[in-house]
This record gives C-alpha cells, structure tokens and sequence, in this order.
C-alpha cells in the first residue's frame, strides 16, 4: 500500500530544554488507522499537534504526499487533512449550519458544492434536525458529530481525532468506531487514545509512545503477541514497568 | 474574503449574546450620565464658616459680599475650629481681621480644607475677588467726590480680566466630557477584545482555525473589523447621550468620530495583543483593566501633565491615547481643526498599526 504519511527524526523541544518528542520516525499507508497510544506526558499529543501543523518541529522531517511541511505550502497541506480536537471545540453561540460554515470557507469551495456537502454529513451523521440549533444546546455525543462534520466538510485526506470519544457514553462510543471505519474507505485516519480497547479494536497499526519516543510500532496483535500479553492493557502495564 | 468570515461570524456571536449587548451598550450611556450628574457644574453651595473679629462697617461688608456669592453657604463662627474640617462640615475658615480705624487697614486670611482641592481653588479665587473689591470701596470712600477718578486709577492702575480662548460656551463638564467620550471607547473594546483570542483558545476553536488555511492576519483583522463595529455603536451612543442629555460642546462632528474611530481601532489591537500574551481569560481580563486604568490616568483626565513629574510626562506621551484625548478637547472645546490635530491622528494610526503587527507576530510565535 502507498503511504500517505512520512516521518523521519521528528523531535519537539520546548524551551530548548523540555524535549516532547525525540527522534520519532514512522510510515502511516493510505486508508488505514493509525494509533498513538501512551499515557499522559508521553508525547502522543505533540506529535498529532506537529503532524496537523498546529505545532512547528524543532528537528526532522514529515511529508505528505508530495508536500514537505517544512518547505511546502502549508494551505495545501491543510487542505489535505480534517482535525477533531479533544474538546468540542467549536463556537456554543453558533448554530450547527454556522459552525460548518465558518471552518469550511477558507477551503474555497463554491458555495452550492458546500451546501451539498453540509447535506450530505447532516444526513449522514444524522444532524439534520438540528442544523439550526445552537451548538451550545446539543449533548456531547451531538456535539461531537458536528465537530466530525466540521473536520469533513472539505473532504480531506487524512483526519486526525485526539482523544474523539473521551467522556462519551459507550453507545455514542460505539456509534463514532462505525463511523471511523467508514470514513477509513475514503480517508486515512490517525488518532490518539487513551481507551486502549478502542486502540486494538479500529487500529491497523500503533506506535506505542513514552517519555517522547516510540518504543512500539506495528499492528496490535503482533504488539500483543511479542509481549506475550491477552490485550494492550497489559503490555502498557509491562511497558511502564519495565521502563520506569 | 477568509477575514470578513472571520469579521461576520465574530460579530454574529456578538449580537446574539444579549446580556453582552445589553451590558455593552449600556455602558456609554449610563456611564455618561453619572460621570454628567457627579460633574454637573462648577463647585457650588461651599460651606464656609466666617470669623468676623471687630464687626465693623468694612468687615461687615466683605461678610455680606461673601454670603452673597450662590457658591457659598457662609456660616459665622467665633474661632477656628480644626475639627468642623476633620469632620468634613466645613471646607474652610475666611478670618476677616479689618480693625476700624482711619484709614481702614487689616487683612482677611482662608484656611482652606486640604482634602478639596478643586474647591480650594474657587474659594480663594471667590474670597480674593470679593476682598479686591471692598478694598477699593473702602479706599474710594476715603477719597473727596472730585479726585475719585484719579484715585481710582491709582488704586487699580492695571485691570485684570481673564476668559477662555474658544467660539463655544463651555459647562464645566465640557471638560470631562470630551475625555469619557474617548475613555468609553477604550473600556468596552479593551475588555471585549483582551478576552476574544483567550476564549477561543480555552474553547478549542483557535486550534481547529488554524488547521484550516485561516491565517493568523485573517483571525486577528477579522475579529478587529467586528470589534471596530461595535466600537462605532459605543461612540455615537456615547457622544449623542453626552451631547443629548447634558448639552456638551461638540466640535467638528466628523473630526470627532475620526478620533474615536482610531481610539476604537487602536483600544481593539491593543486588546488583542493582551489576549495573545495571556494563556487564560482571568489573566486576559486583569491585564486588559490593569492597561485601561493606565490609560485613564496618563491621559490626563485626573491631572493635567504639567501636575505630572517631568521624567513620567514623557511616559504619558508615549501612550496613545493621551493623544486621542487631548484632540478630543480640542476639537471640542477649543474647535480645532483638522490640521490642528494631525499629528495626534499620526500617532493613533501608527499605534494602531504597531498593536495589530505586534499581536499578529506574537501569535504567529504560538506555533513554535
């Protein structure tokens, strides 16, 4: 398969002393999942932050395509990837319509071909009723399909979720891993988690992060095999044992 | 076109916060009427306690030109007593020490209450005018009918007069109006704009901007155009509530919105350049009303800058908006001109375009 995503010695260092992300270097291939797992403080966030452009590397190089963050044009790179934020993040005292609106123009679509596409993931995404409704109004489990939607709008290539169904309930848990495996027929996903069930259930492959660096990269049940473990729980347990 | 989206939406949210409009819009109006009713007019109804000593026909004259004067409320005392003052019932003592004999001769000496500055000034300027003008009744009185002009320029050979410099007939409010006016501006727009970059931060939705081709001058133009927007409302509502309810002096009109136009644009660029040095909304809105009650005291509004030591005079001109107030009084009360205040409409533009780049470089710091 093509890999859509490449990353060679990415490292992140704050301040020029706190190092996030040290020396990281992983393939992620087209239409696959790809997790980044590690406890807190293990640099799994920076990293997602650095690959949605958010963050600017100190070191190393992350290619997309054909497009090089560090000398490419970063509107072309943006307009490649979708970003679901941890939070809702997205503005309360706007409408649902409003919202797609606002994260959807700088793509320049023409205006009937965006109206097409709010339709599209009002319906498919079952937001329609509620399109009108302040987003302020809605639920978390609602909230968070109209920050899917919003990351959709533009029909990006890759889509980057950090942490998408922390503090949901396991129905609307289970409704958002149906929807990421659909999404995986068109796009290439990368996510982070801390649900490690979730990690070993969508993920075609994870890097196990800690202290900055990968110490674990390939698909889950060869992880858990090599570890001679029954799930990622408890190779994460033997990981920090053994490291800390 | 990424930055009137930008402009739209963060309006949009705006107007649709109705407790924020409604706390929004009030401000210049009630903040004018109070500010109009506390200055209402010059010091008036002055408690002063008069110390007659002889009572005779010279004293008993500057008594009665004293209790004349509608600024004062005389009482009579026997002596001095500090402790009327302590307890504020009387802002000062007038001792009129005028013997009767011939040629009158004595003098008349105020205490004065510390503590009321503004009205020390009127009281003196009252009591002295009042004593030049018994004084030369009293020595006209002493002169025979056919040397009286003579005597009386010899007595007052220079006469002094004093008026101010402008076509308008200025309230004492006048004064203070011209600063509320370019004050409001900032208060409103310093707060709104210190807190517009920090929520969106709190919220997530700055982060999710910028994974889009938003750019950072796309945010921060977007979001000064929707706050100049209501920075115009706030200014015709508080020049038409000063102008409307308490008649203030108003010069060049299109002068005046020019000045609270740049004040508007350059109180919103320096809010957004708090908001990108702040992490939270708390520390967004400290340092906003920290910087607003700077700007309320270098401009002048307590104390003129020749009241201010001569190292700090050159701090208060280096804020901006001394500036805009002080061709704000001019344009208003002076009637100035445009080429009058150019250079102080110089220095709003270049202040304002100094903010908006610093904000825009400090934010672009953000992703490093």
């Amino acid at each position: 398969m093509a890999e859509i995503i490449k990353v060679e010695n990415l490292t992140k260092i704050f301040n020029h002393k706190t190092v996030a992300v040290s020396d990281v270097s992983f393939e992620i291939e087209k239409n696959t999942i790809f997790g980044l797992i590690g406890p807190n403080g293990s640099g799994k966030t920076t990293t997602q932050r650095m690959l949605t452009t958010i963050l600017r590397p100190t070191s190393g190089i992350v290619k997309y395509k054909n497009h090089d963050l560090e000398n490419g044009n970063i509107n072309d790179i943006r307009r490649m990837i979708g970003y679901v934020p941890q939070g809702e993040s997205l503005y309360g005292d706007l409408t649902v319509n409003e919202n797609l609106d606002i994260f959807s123009r700088p793509f320049g679509l023409s205006n009937e071909k965006r109206q097409k596409r709010f339709d599209e993931l009002l319906d498919k995404l079952k937001l329609k009723d509620r399109k009108n409704d302040l987003v302020k109004n809605l639920s978390g489990g609602l909230a968070k399909r109209v920050s899917i939607a919003c990351s959709l709008v533009h029909e990006p290539e890759i889509l980057f979720f950090d942490e998408i169904t922390n503090g949901l309930d396991s129905s609307t848990r289970l409704h958002i891993w149906q929807l990421l495996k659909e999404l995986k027929k068109t796009s290439t996903i990368i996510f982070t988690t801390h649900y490690l069930d979730e990690a070993e259930n969508l993920c075609d492959k994870i890097a196990i992060m800690f202290e900055g660096k990968i110490l674990e990269l390939d698909e889950p049940h060869t992880i858990i095999k090599k570890y001679k473990s029954k799930n990622l729980n408890e190779v994460m347990t033997q990981i920090i044992a053994k490291e800390q | 076109m990424n930055l009137l989206t930008i402009a739209f939406y963060e309006l949009k949210r705006i107007l649709r916060n109705h407790r924020l409009i409604l706390i929004v819009l009030s401000q210049p109006i009630v903040i004018s009427i109070i500010v109009g009713l506390i200055v209402y007019h010059d010091p008036q109804d002055i408690k002063l306690a008069v110390i007659n000593k002889h009572h005779n026909e010279a004293s008993d004259k500057l008594e009665e030109k004293i209790k004349e004067n509608n600024k004062f409320i005389v009482e009579e005392r026997d002596e001095v007593e500090a402790e009327e003052v302590k307890n504020g019932k009387i802002r000062g003592f007038v001792i009129i020490d005028v013997a009767d004999i011939k040629p009158t001769s004595g003098k008349v000496e105020v205490l004065n209450d510390p503590a009321g500055r503004h009205i020390q000034y009127v009281v003196t300027s009252e009591i002295s005018k009042a004593v030049a003008e018994i004084s030369k009744e009293i020595a006209l009185q002493n002169v025979s009918k056919p040397n009286i002009e003579i005597a009386s320029s010899l007595i007052e050979p220079v006469e002094y007069s004093s008026k101010e410099l402008t076509p308008f007939k200025l309230q004492n409010f006048d004064y203070f109006a011209s600063a509320i006016m370019v004050l409001l501006i900032i208060l409103v727009l310093i707060n709104l704009s210190g807190i517009s970059i920090t929520s969106e931060r709190a919220s997530g939705t700055f982060e999710r901007l910028f994974v889009t081709p938003y750019s950072k001058i796309d945010v921060i133009l977007g979001k000064a155009i929707s706050l100049l927007a209501i920075g115009i409302i706030i200014a015709l509502i508080g020049t038409g509530s000063l102008y409307f309810i308490f008649s203030i002096s108003i010069g060049n009109f299109w002068l005046v919105m020019l000045i609270n136009l740049l004040v508007g644009a350059t109180a919103v660029t320096l809010g957004l350049l708090v908001s990108s040095v702040t992490y939270s909304v708390v520390e967004s809105a400290e340092l906003a009303m920290y910087l607003f009650f700077i700007s309320v005291i270098t401009t002048g509004i307590m104390s003129p800058i020749e009241t201010a030591n001569k190292y700090f005079a050159y701090v208060m001109k280096a804020v901006p908006f001394y500036y805009a107030v002080d061709a704000s009084r001019r344009v208003n009360m002076v009637d100035a001109g445009w080429s009058n205040i150019a250079i102080n409409i110089y220095i709003l533009i270049g202040s304002f375009i100094f903010f908006l780049v610093l904000s825009i470089i400090l934010l672009r710091r953000e992703a490093r």
